[in-house]
């Protein structure tokens, strides 16, 4: 006799026979069609795999130890018995912390695994897409579950919109694309259409902001997308999430200079109504670029910096930025410069001719921020480089979780007239000198607790994660230090 | 959930399971499992076995699969095979449904005995059969049961084979292009028992004509009913004269004789034998495919042939001048022909639907689906040698294997709203013809790719046969866990 879930807490305990085995479970855990059944003397029998359900239950009690089944065998026998979601959190990460993440896995799809566009889930599942226009889902278990071929030649732009939609733009092709990436239908196709304007055609989609990816709260922001046409004219498209057609245009710019260049990074602000867009442009003179503030409701700019020159200048002067990212829980924009590699911070409560705050502090390698990709996740800013990932974490974020810093930072950190103070941020290096051999590091994402990282011509995606698991080496070879049963 | 007058308690070994006989009767109605019926707590059903390996077998039938380990033991089979499930079992590890080319990873490499590489490799169409493998190396013929845990060899008369065919999971037939008639293998499913001596099939206008190629009727579509047939090209041994000979599989005799030819004088170009054949089991029509090379070029021909209306007069037919193809394919699922050009090896597509009304001289039926530019610039060049690429259809994909590579042609639809149109796509099978940069090892691996000498798809799997390696290759796109890192 085998008795499971439920703890020591009180309530009602419902006796399943399955195929043979009795199980005791607390009755509000499971799924109504078990729990409702009346209490009898008898067990309720269930013709079932009792081995499973055992995995399932050790499973949740215990995640870290290796499970004899796999993962979405595991999930789908959860279902059955309404663990799904307690199954589902045992099997996920710990919270994402960027100063003590490591490499757990390489995700390499079967065909063409050269990753060309991410797409993770707040629930820390993945679209990936690679080769030709091939798009793969990994479940919230990274599980592979599908792979497909969409119509375009290579997907540039990628997001998740549901638990079944993506939606997908190429810069080779025209038009936005939806796919159920689960049968791998296409659903719709949206164009950036002018009924006044007819060379406003055969746009094609620069960047995608689908509802963000780290977010659960907001449910019906619309699509956002940066359209260009083939004379570079080009806007950011909102599209209805559920229509699925255009309802507003934003930001139409003519194209023709630097300044008003198609926006490469596209952030929905919506609780301040804003839409954040950034264009970075590199060439033999370095990098150019701006970033621009968009109100949603009257179309207007809102704030915008360009960088080199212009307003709202930088007091470095000759240090443009090469990439820059906004954290929407922390309302504030974190650029990299690309000579100095340094990291700047605005708050954008109080955006002004210069509001940018530069960090000093931490490792910086030689390689500047040449090639640097940025990306905010989890109250944390990830910064990679030509030496290395580093990320940038706030003291007080911790305070709630460690406590013992709180006299470091904490008392001091009143808001200031900029609201920033450089002396709470820490910087640590992410990954190892040997994970940087593995090349540049191409685009990142932070999904759930998880951080995707792909490198320039390299198969697979890394996925790190911080992890409980000490993952001693054993130095005796007769006994492990783990017992993996 | 089932009330307690329906579970079947069963007692194996000393240890109690208990189910339902609705599950039980999932092993099909010739197991012993399926007659139990429920049964008291205080009178359990005996059955006299491991309760180990029951419970396996219990697990596969409420899932219809196993889940956990990877291939099932030699005991798990022995033990399946008592209660009737083996078949059953076996053709579970590798379904045609869970097929899928974009996830496609090499999985096994199957050693062969001997010094002579393999020549050809056939794997049993799966619905009907688990998906069995038989690989030729010289003139033994090898077959590898669906779990890849058993082989078992025939020693065929042939020198080598050229062309097999696997009819059944205990019958593949042999053909060589330098030896008589076509040669039936049979295997026993007990691997112990001694093969019986392979028979022979041959062409009764021409006992001494040797086997070009073949193809065998697949028993699902409106023929299940009618027994397998098994269609054979013929060449006479001096090569004046060909034809496809049908044969009926269970009876072995010769049911129809489709497109002699003979030749006369040197017009060696008006008969050209079928060196590719292939049946169409949804439209009930045999693709028959062969090209000349002369020195005005490559000619061919390419014949459609409804069996029962006419063995003399094809349904279509369509002379290659231009582009001749290298490999001819048919497609049920996608109900078109696919060619892979031998000059400008690119692919090509006829949609079967489009064929008939279409079928007059000047009319071209087929489509370039790669690069259209460069296939009419090759052919207007009027380039003469030919590439050796393969083309082979299966389930709704087409494959092309281009030298060491496999390429496959996926059918995107678009929604209805956006043009509703059917597009085809390429890729690559694996991680294609691009080299790493990172891994020396893998580098290296990558530069030892030999070219693809033979290939065959069945269940969810694909082998391969590269030239000068002992082995075969094994494709399997069942999901593989997640590679973790060291």
């Amino acid at each position: 006799m085998r008795t499971g879930g439920g703890g020591g807490r009180s309530g009602t305990v419902k006796q399943l026979n399955v195929g043979g085995k009795l199980f005791s479970l607390e009755a509000s855990s499971l799924s109504l069609s078990l729990s409702l059944d009346s209490p009898s003397p008898t067990p309720t029998f269930v013709d079932r795999d009792p081995a499973l359900l055992s995995a399932v239950l050790a499973a949740i009690r215990a995640p870290s130890s290796a499970p004899a089944f796999r993962a979405h065998v595991l999930l789908e026998e959860a279902h059955f018995y309404g663990l799904h979601a307690q199954l589902l959190a045992a099997l996920s990460p710990p919270p994402l912390r960027g100063f003590s993440v490591s490499l757990t896995s390489t995700l390499s799809p079967a065909s063409e695994p050269f990753p060309t566009a991410l797409a993770p889930h707040h629930d820390g599942s993945l679209c990936l897409a690679h080769g030709a226009g091939q798009v793969t889902y990994y479940s919230p278990a990274l599980d592979h579950l599908t792979t497909f071929r969409t119509h375009l030649h290579r997907i540039t732009s990628l997001r998740q919109l549901s638990s079944s939609l993506a939606v997908l733009g190429s810069v080779s092709a025209p038009g936005l694309h939806v796919y159920d990436f689960l049968s791998g239908q296409h659903v719709a196709s949206v164009q950036w259409l002018d009924p006044t304007d007819t060379r406003v055609s055969k746009a094609k989609v620069v960047a995608i902001a689908a509802r963000p990816a780290a977010d659960i709260t907001d449910k019906n922001s619309p699509i956002l997308a940066t359209f260009e046409c083939p004379h570079r004219e080009n806007c950011i498209l909102a599209v209805d999430p559920v229509t699925l057609k255009p309802t507003q245009e934003i930001g139409r710019q003519s194209g023709s200079a630097a300044k008003s260049s198609t926006p490469v990074r596209v952030v929905h602000l919506q609780t301040l109504g804003l839409v954040f867009a950034s264009s970075v442009s590199s060439g033999a003179f370095g990098y150019s670029g701006y970033m621009r503030l968009w109100d949603i409701r009257s179309g207007d700019v809102v704030w915008e910096t360009s960088e080199p020159g212009g307003a709202g200048r930088s007091s470095r002067f000759g240090d443009p930025f090469a990439d820059a990212d906004v954290d929407v829980k922390q309302q504030a924009i974190y650029k990299v410069c690309s000579k100095s590699g340094d990291l700047a911070v605005a708050d954008l409560r109080c955006l002004g001719n210069d509001p940018w705050v530069y960090m000093s502090s931490g490792p910086r390698g030689s390689g500047g921020g040449y090639g640097s990709v940025l990306h905010c996740h989890r109250s944390q800013v990830f910064v990679s480089r030509k030496d290395g990932l580093e990320v940038w974490s706030r003291l007080e974020e911790q305070r709630h979780n460690t406590g013992d810093l709180v006299e470091q930072a904490g008392t001091k950190e009143t808001p200031k007239s900029n609201g920033i103070d450089e002396r709470v941020y820490r910087s640590c290096y992410v990954d190892t000198e040997e994970d940087t051999k593995g090349g540049m590091i191409q685009m990142m994402e932070g999904g759930g607790d998880r951080l995707f990282v792909t490198r320039e011509e390299t198969q697979g995606v890394e996925v790190w994660e911080t992890s409980h698991l000490v993952g001693a080496i054993s130095l005796c070879s007769h006994f492990p230090l783990v017992d993996m049963e | 959930m089932a009330t307690a007058a329906a579970v079947v308690i069963l007692n194996v070994g000393g240890e109690l399971f208990q189910t339902t006989a609705a599950t039980l009767s999932r092993a099909g109605a010739s197991s012993p499992l399926a007659s139990l019926g429920p049964s008291s707590p205080s009178a359990p059903h005996f059955l006299d076995g491991d309760p180990r390996l029951f419970a396996r077998l219990l697990s596969f039938l409420r899932h219809g699969r196993l889940l956990a380990g990877p291939a099932p033991s030699p005991a798990l089979l022995a033990e399946a095979r008592r209660f009737g499930l083996d078949a059953a079992l076996l053709a579970s590890l590798s379904p045609a449904s869970a097929f899928a080319p974009l996830s496609l990873r090499a999985s096994a490499l199957l050693p062969l005995t001997g010094r002579v590489a393999p020549s050809a490799v056939a794997l049993c169409p799966s619905p009907p059969h688990p998906a069995s493998l038989f690989a030729a190396h010289g003139g033994v013929v090898t077959r590898f049961d669906a779990a890849l845990a058993y082989r078992a060899s025939v020693l065929s008369p042939l020198p080598a084979v050229d062309s097999l065919v696997a009819a059944s999971p205990a019958i593949a037939v042999a053909g060589a292009r330098d030896f008589p008639g076509a040669h039936l293998c049979r295997f026993s499913d007990d691997a112990s028992a001694a093969a019986a001596a392979p028979e022979v099939l041959s062409w009764p206008g021409s006992p001494s004509a040797t086997v070009l190629s073949m193809a065998t009727t697949t028993a699902a579509g409106p023929g299940a009913a009618s027994p397998p047939w098994l269609f054979s090209s013929f060449e006479s041994a001096r090569r004046n004269s060909s034809a496809v000979v049908a044969f009926d599989l269970n009876s072995l005799s010769p049911v129809a004789e489709i497109g002699r030819k003979e030749v006369f004088g040197a017009d060696v170009e008006a008969a050209i034998p079928a060196t590719k054949l292939a049946w169409l089991g949804g439209n009930g029509l045999l693709l028959a495919a062969g090209s000349h090379s002369g020195p005005a070029g490559v000619v061919g021909d390419i014949r459609l042939w409804d069996v029962r209306a006419s063995a003399t007069v094809p349904v279509w037919e369509v002379r290659e001048k231009q582009d001749c193809f290298a490999d001819v394919a048919a497609s049920d699922a996608l109900s078109s022909l696919f060619k892979v050009g031998g000059a400008s090896s690119e692919v090509f597509m006829a949609d079967l639907r489009r064929l008939g009304n279409g079928g007059g001289i000047g009319l071209e039926p087929w489509v370039c689906i790669g690069d259209s530019q460069r296939a009419a610039a090759v052919a207007s060049s009027g380039r003469k040698e030919r590439n050796g690429c393969r083309i082979e259809c299966y389930c709704r994909w087409v494959f092309v294997a281009r030298g060491a590579d496999v390429e496959v042609w996926s059918q995107v639809e678009l929604a209805p709203e956006a043009g509703g149109k059917m597009l085809m796509r390429r890729n690559w099978v694996g991680s294609g013809p691009f080299m790493e940069v990172g891994g020396g090892e893998e580098g290296e691996k990558e530069k030892e790719k030999a070219k693809i000498v033979s290939w065959a798809f069945g269940g969810s799997r694909m082998a391969l046969v590269r030239a000068g390696k002992r082995s075969v290759e094994i494709w399997d796109s069942a999901p593989v866990p997640i590679c973790a890192n060291p």
